[in-house]
């Protein structure tokens, strides 16, 4: 099945199902922009998005100004989220792996917490790049380490695990030396991943990352389905293995990085998505890949419409709501019988 | 992993093992209780060592003893019994896995025991917290489970039983902090336990986690031959009439009360279990009857020469130990990992 | 010449055998409706190709795999209703690769198979010691004792494995191809060591085996299994036939009989609907077809 269509799907039924779920984004954008605090009936969200208000008009401002681009970011980074770890499901070959798996977040957190409680003075914009560095560098790390004349998909998982380890314990270390500091709460908010208050700057931030990143792995989605028939097959094939393997890796590290930077930590959509996705339509990763980052995007717009409305004047972080939709897909995945689990 | 690999060598005579084994466990000890014994002599009161001996020893009524005995030496015991628990731990989960990169923390005890404790103090904030060892308990029992099951769904190897104790460790950790978000005064308090330490232990904990850690080391030692047997395979192991399934739940569940009796009166603490094992097979080759009870002193050292490090460090504050131990397992981690994999 | 069990066999087993054996994983079914009985004090040997099922078969008599169906019967008693430590004084197994866990010498390995005769606490007895001797012994071990494992060559290894099979002093031994993996020499020597302990001891010995010619040429009994079904069994000379070898293995071949053992003994020419032979068939029938002779029939 890999390296063509499976026989029994036509294009027209790939096309019904790309076309209805981005008919179900759509939807859901559109919905989403209407709840909040200050609830919208969909014919004014329509209009403040067709520009039939007036200037000033506060439906619109609510709708442009402020969820709109938190909205686009939830897409954003859920789609990227779920790309990084359908990229590194394929290229670790275990159904386990997530872009947490690199360390990208810990590093990331860590950095991000750093900044916010032993730096308090530095300006709140600088947080996005210095996480995005921390993260990418983490990653780096761990692939530097786990380099021995090429990098074993074990050998970068368990890496990558040990690295996490070593920071998340470095940065539960600064939090607890920092107890006293007030920002803790900010810390720990950074921690949980949330898209509170995210604006058209950090849209405009993440962007060019989303776009560049999505479109590469896209590009360089059938790579993945060769490295699943294992190393010796595929470059029995003629495939640059170390090469691809790279490129996937950064690829995948670039993507969770950027998105981490802008919202912390958000648990589970790289570690779940890319698992229903295959389920349901196969492990061809030229289709896996846009199909998780739609379906990564849904969650994670789902999830934060959620988590901003479901208690009144509470914004609860997506990322725990993430945590929390994904705990019976988990629990679902522990209890069934099915005994291989493997991409 | 032992020093002695290829080639024609004869390995050394059974005796001299014994030997060997019998050198290390008495020197094990003697560092061990020379941890204790200036574990106990850090604090804001100076006493010099003769007087902390005598402390120890003699029941005189002084405000020495009482500080020595009251305040600080359970505190050096709790240290030694949780890094032996948690020692014998990692040694079962190794052999019960045939995977030398289990750990305690590695399956989801220690993210369960956590995730519970802040749980219930969400949930229930005037909880007593006399009853954070109970809940920690049943927390990392919930999380051993989740990742044992997760783990064992196909062949068991190294890399699957990481990463599930991972995705496991992740998610929980993740509902704990989130879940720390909503209840901003316990903050501080529960991300100090969450660290892992034995700072303000006494004679209640010690208590505690005596039983269990009494209960669960001599067990895991009596079974030594089925750990041993286990090495071997599955269908050997069947072959030679090992009730293998049954045999494999006994010792996780012994693995699971172990790390979460530790993990319930010290909180988190990472690599232990990871690091102790591996050091006993290093020196003592991997019969389990010798490894157990080295790795049991070996850890229990650990901790307690941890904790001395961890409160001289940046005198007079504490770091929790479980930092220190984070900090210096974590390189560890590292370079098994690589040599491992 | 099959000699009598001496003393040190300690229970003596008088019938192997499996009655309606239903095998599969998970939903798959490879063993449908098995019956066999494993002659006693004989080496049996089981063949057949990849996936026919013969692993399978194995397992399942070593109680390793549990059958959907039907039952393996130990003199008489269903082997799952028994308590694995019995099973395990009786029966031996050897399984596939065994894997040889570090810094285990070959004398710890051999005190292992005691594991079934010692009780709780595994206290050790003068009989298990002697049994861990006699085992070295055998299969000539006694000088490999304090060697680690990991430091012997294949043979070594596997002759090893089968002094803690030995140790443990059963009627029955079950291997899985003892001999894959190993080069010709190491094949020999466990094979041999096989024979002498059948000759000597009288240990009922089957075992899974892929060669077909040392099949033939060390055991009484050979099993041909094909797609989870007896396909026949008995003396090597009846079942090593060029139509086992056309019908199960889709080989053409030709079988001799060895002079020197009078076992037979195969010389595989070609497959049996490969291209050669599709184009000599076609070529056959395009010849009798020019003669007028009916086609199909005699060339």
């Amino acid at each position: 099945m890999i390296g063509r269509l499976p026989q029994s799907r036509t294009t027209a039924w790939w096309l019904v199902v790309v076309g209805g779920l981005l008919t179900v984004v759509a939807v859901a954008v559109v919905v989403s922009l209407g709840l909040g605090q200050v609830n919208i009936p969909v014919g004014d969200v329509w209009a403040a998005l067709t520009g039939g208000h007036e200037e000033g008009n506060l439906a619109s401002r609510i709708v442009l100004d402020l969820r709109l681009p938190r909205l686009a970011l939830a897409l954003l980074v859920g789609a990227q989220l779920a790309v990084s770890g359908a990229i590194l499901q394929g290229v670790t070959r275990n159904a386990l792996a997530s872009p947490d798996l690199l360390g990208v977040t810990a590093g990331a957190g860590f950095v991000a917490v750093i900044l916010v409680l032993v730096i308090p003075d530095a300006p709140r914009a600088l947080l996005p790049f210095a996480a995005l560095a921390g993260g990418a560098a983490s990653g780096t790390i761990v692939y530097l380490i786990a380099w021995k004349q090429g990098v074993s998909p074990e050998r970068l998982a368990l890496t990558g695990i040990a690295v996490t380890a070593i920071f998340q314990a470095a940065v539960t270390a600064v939090v607890t030396l920092s107890v006293e500091n007030n920002n803790v709460q900010l810390a720990l908010q950074w921690l949980t991943g949330s898209l509170y208050g995210r604006g058209w700057e950090d849209l405009w931030l993440l962007l060019p990352w989303s776009v560049a990143g999505i479109t590469v792995a896209l590009v360089v989605a059938h790579k993945v389905n060769l490295l699943l028939l294992g190393d010796h097959v595929a470059a029995g094939l003629g495939m640059r293995i170390e090469q691809a393997r790279m490129t996937l890796v950064g690829i995948a590290v670039m993507l969770a990085a950027s998105a981490v930077s802008i919202t912390g930590t958000v648990a589970f959509i790289g570690l779940v998505i890319p698992h229903l996705v295959r389920l349901l339509i196969g492990a061809d990763h030229r289709l896996v890949l846009p199909v998780s980052a739609i379906a990564g995007a849904i969650l994670l717009l789902v999830a934060d419409d959620i988590a901003r409305t479901v208690v009144p004047s509470l914004e609860i972080p997506a990322g725990l709501l993430t945590a929390l939709i994904g705990a019976p897909y988990f629990i679902y995945l522990i209890t069934r019988s099915k005994t291989r689990i493997s991409v | 992993m032992t020093s002695i690999q290829a080639g024609r060598q004869p390995h050394p005579v059974a005796a001299l093992h014994f030997g060997l084994f019998g050198a290390l466990i008495i020197g094990g000890l003697v560092l061990l209780a020379l941890g204790i014994i200036v574990d106990t002599n850090v604090g804001i009161v100076d006493m010099d060592l003769g007087q902390v001996t005598r402390a120890l020893l003699v029941d005189d009524h002084s405000q020495a003893r009482t500080i020595i005995w009251e305040l600080r030496f359970p505190r050096a015991l709790v240290a030694a019994l949780v890094g032996g628990s948690l020692a014998v731990a990692g040694a079962v989960m190794q052999a019960l896995t045939r995977n030398p990169l289990a750990s305690p923390s590695l399956t989801g005890v220690s993210a369960g025991a956590g995730f519970a404790v802040v749980l219930s103090l969400v949930l229930w904030p005037a909880r007593p917290l006399g009853l954070t060892p109970l809940i920690a308990f049943v927390g990392g029992m919930a999380g051993g489970t989740v990742v044992f099951s997760l783990a064992t769904r196909s062949v068991v190897t190294p890399v699957r039983l990481a990463l599930a104790g991972f995705a496991t460790a992740s998610f929980l950790l993740a509902m704990t902090t989130g879940l720390l978000l909503l209840s901003h005064d316990t903050v501080g308090t529960v991300y100090f336990w969450l660290a892992g330490g034995v700072a303000g232990r006494g004679w209640q904990h010690v208590e505690v986690i005596v039983p269990w850690a009494v209960v669960g080391i001599s067990t895991a030692f009596i079974m030594s031959r089925q750990l041993n047997i286990l090495l071997l395979g599955e269908d050997v192991a069947r072959g030679l009439g090992i009730s293998t399934g049954r045999t494999r739940v006994i010792l996780m569940f012994l693995a699971v009360i172990l790390t979460a009796a530790a993990v319930g009166v010290a909180g988190p603490i990472g690599f232990v279990g990871l690091i102790a094992p591996h050091v006993a097979r290093f020196l003592i080759g991997t019969d389990h009857y010798r490894v157990i009870p080295l790795a049991a002193v070996f850890g229990a050292t650990l901790v307690v020469w941890a904790d001395v490090g961890a409160r001289n460090v940046q005198r007079p504050l504490e770091i929790p130990v479980g930092i220190v131990i984070a900090m210096l397992g974590g390189p560890f981690f590292l370079f098994l990992a690589r040599r491992n994999a | 010449m099959n000699a009598q069990p001496t003393g040190y066999v300690t229970r003596p087993v008088t019938e192997l055998r499996a009655e309606d054996l239903v095998l599969g994983y998970d939903s798959r079914v490879v063993v449908e409706n098995l019956n066999l009985d494993v002659p006693m004090g004989r080496i049996t040997a089981v063949v057949g190709p990849n996936g026919c099922g013969k692993s399978t078969i194995l397992r399942a008599i070593a109680r390793l795999l549990k059958p959907k169906g039907g039952s393996v019967l130990l003199d008489g008693h269903a082997i799952a209703r028994m308590p694995t430590k019995e099973v395990a004084r009786r029966m031996a197994i050897l399984p596939q690769g065994p894997s040889s866990p570090e810094g285990l010498t070959v004398e710890r390995l051999v005190w292992h198979g005691r594991y079934p005769h010692q009780g709780f606490l595994g206290t050790s007895t003068a009989a298990d010691a002697e049994a861990v001797a006699w085992a070295l012994a055998q299969t000539h071990l006694e000088s490999f004792a304090t060697r680690l494992l990991d430091s012997l060559s294949g043979g070594e290894r596997q002759r090893a494995w089968i002094a803690m099979a030995l140790a443990q002093q059963t009627a029955v031994l079950l291997l899985d191809e003892p001999t894959t993996f190993l080069d010709l020499g190491h094949q020999l020597e466990v094979l041999e060591l096989l024979a002498e302990l059948n000759q000597t001891q009288g240990i009922t010995i089957m075992m899974v085996l892929h060669e077909l010619n040392q099949a033939a040429r060390y055991t009484d009994h050979m099993i041909a299994v094909h797609d989870g079904k007896i396909w026949h069994q008995g003396d090597p000379v009846e079942v090593l036939t060029e139509e086992l070898l056309h019908e199960v293995f889709g080989v053409r071949a030709q079988v001799l009989i060895d002079e020197q053992s009078g076992k037979p003994h195969c010389v595989p020419l070609a497959r049996s609907n490969g291209i050669a032979e599709q184009a000599k068939a076609a070529l056959e029938t395009a010849a009798q077809a020019a003669a007028g002779r009916p086609v199909g029939g005699p060339a």
